[in-house]
């Protein structure tokens, strides 16, 4: 992917912002941004991340993640280090709230997190999208927690590679993961396959794009 | 007492969790909105307004019989079980012992204090580790122990009960303990004709 210039990129976080004041995937929450902030933290806790990557990964400014960070850090869900200029955070495990709080977020946020991690190494995997009804909750459409969580990857990855990685996926996030996978000539010329016009139609959260995080 | 509770500080609104909490930790049962209201010190107007959220949200099921409109828990949604546990660790206190201590004899009020009481008025922390209650009457030792029990098993983590007679309670002046726990935050439990 080209990298986005600076309209591009304000726009793209115009979007996401959008997308995030309206997400219904959990909306018991302060906000949606919050939702994705600490899933992202609590489903690699073994890692620390510092505020600009968190900025980046989620498309928000980093003066926004870092003040749901202050708070979070007050109410001890999130550690903090300081290492120089960079402020990483982490889960705090100690959290007797810890354990509830993952898995409410595996079966709410997690889907993006987790299928990331699992579809990026995988060879030929172009791009990457989740459809069906989390992609129709976090676009902001009311409705029941989603059962299960559709995803479509375009390119010429191996079946068994993505069913072993649906498998991951399906163990951290606690429910069933289906992967469908289409080549990319039959994604860019879909006017009249049925199943990927009706999956175009619809909310699509971006996971991978060409072949790198979207 | 709602707006600020800092129980869990990443909700939307500290009713929100405090409405699913007594609703999923009794998952059988349907309230009125006005005795949600009620229990909760919230206007009936507050409920509804949250109700109507959580019902959208699929958390939570309405029912009108008569007049009267009744909310429940939604049972069997992928979320219901780990949502369940996160409320009564974070809310949990007051529905849980509020129930346990209703039915026994001889207690005239209850008040959790500590570090829940703290938090749910707002002063900032950590996930309160402990919880303690005073009762106030004249309870039996052993149902003093089968509660703490009881609330041990539900809450996942210490319960501590301080029990005083009316007498010492309202003559408390030069009671350090008791001082120093009516200089600190108290969320009433019971009576609840008193609510």
């Amino acid at each position: 992917m080209r990298p986005p210039d600076r309209d591009n990129l304000q726009m793209m976080q115009a979007n996401m912002q959008d997308v995030q004041a309206r997400s219904r995937l959990m909306p018991l929450l302060r906000s949606p941004l919050l939702g994705e902030l600490m899933a992202w933290i609590y489903l690699h806790p073994e890692e620390s991340f510092s505020v600009s990557e968190l900025a980046l990964r989620l498309k928000v400014s980093q003066s926004t993640v870092s003040r749901e960070a202050d708070r979070l850090v007050e109410a001890r869900l999130v550690v903090e280090e300081r290492r120089g200029n960079l402020r990483l955070l982490r889960a705090d495990l100690d959290n007797v709230l810890a354990r509830p709080l993952t898995e409410l977020l595996a079966l709410t946020y997690g889907p993006a997190a987790v299928l990331t991690d699992v579809l990026a190494p995988v060879p030929g995997v172009e791009a990457a999208f989740i459809y069906g009804s989390w992609a129709a909750r976090h676009a902001g459409e009311p409705g029941p927690p989603p059962r299960d969580v559709d995803v479509l990857v375009i390119g010429d990855a191996d079946d068994d590679d993505l069913a072993d990685a649906a498998r991951s996926a399906e163990a951290q996030l606690g429910r069933e993961v289906n992967v469908n996978r289409v080549s990319a000539s039959r994604w860019r010329s879909a006017g009249d396959d049925p199943f990927l016009t009706s999956v175009r139609s619809r909310p699509l959260h971006a996971l991978l794009e060409d072949g790198r995080p979207a | 007492m709602h707006a600020r509770s800092q129980l869990l500080p990443l909700l939307r609104s500290p009713l929100a969790g405090e409405l699913l909490a007594w609703l999923y930790l009794h998952p059988e049962e349907s309230y009125p909105v006005s005795e949600l209201a009620q229990r909760l010190w919230a206007a009936p107007s507050a409920i509804g307004r949250e109700a109507d959220r959580l019902t959208e949200a699929g958390l939570l099921h309405q029912h009108r019989r008569g007049n009267l409109r009744l909310l429940r828990a939604k049972a069997g949604t992928a979320v219901t079980r780990p949502l369940t546990d996160l409320l009564a660790l974070a809310y949990g206190p007051a529905p849980i012992l509020t129930d346990l201590l209703a039915p026994l004899p001889g207690v005239d009020a209850a008040y959790l204090h500590g570090s829940w009481a703290a938090r749910h008025t707002g002063e900032p922390g950590p996930p309160p580790a402990d919880v303690h209650v005073l009762v106030i009457g004249s309870l039996h030792d052993d149902d003093l122990d089968a509660t703490v029990r009881a609330a041990e098993r539900r809450l996942a983590r210490a319960v501590t009960i301080t029990h005083v007679s009316q007498a010492r309670w309202h003559s408390a002046a030069d009671d350090p303990l008791l001082t120093l726990v009516r200089s600190q935050p108290l969320f009433p439990l019971l009576p609840a004709e008193g609510l």
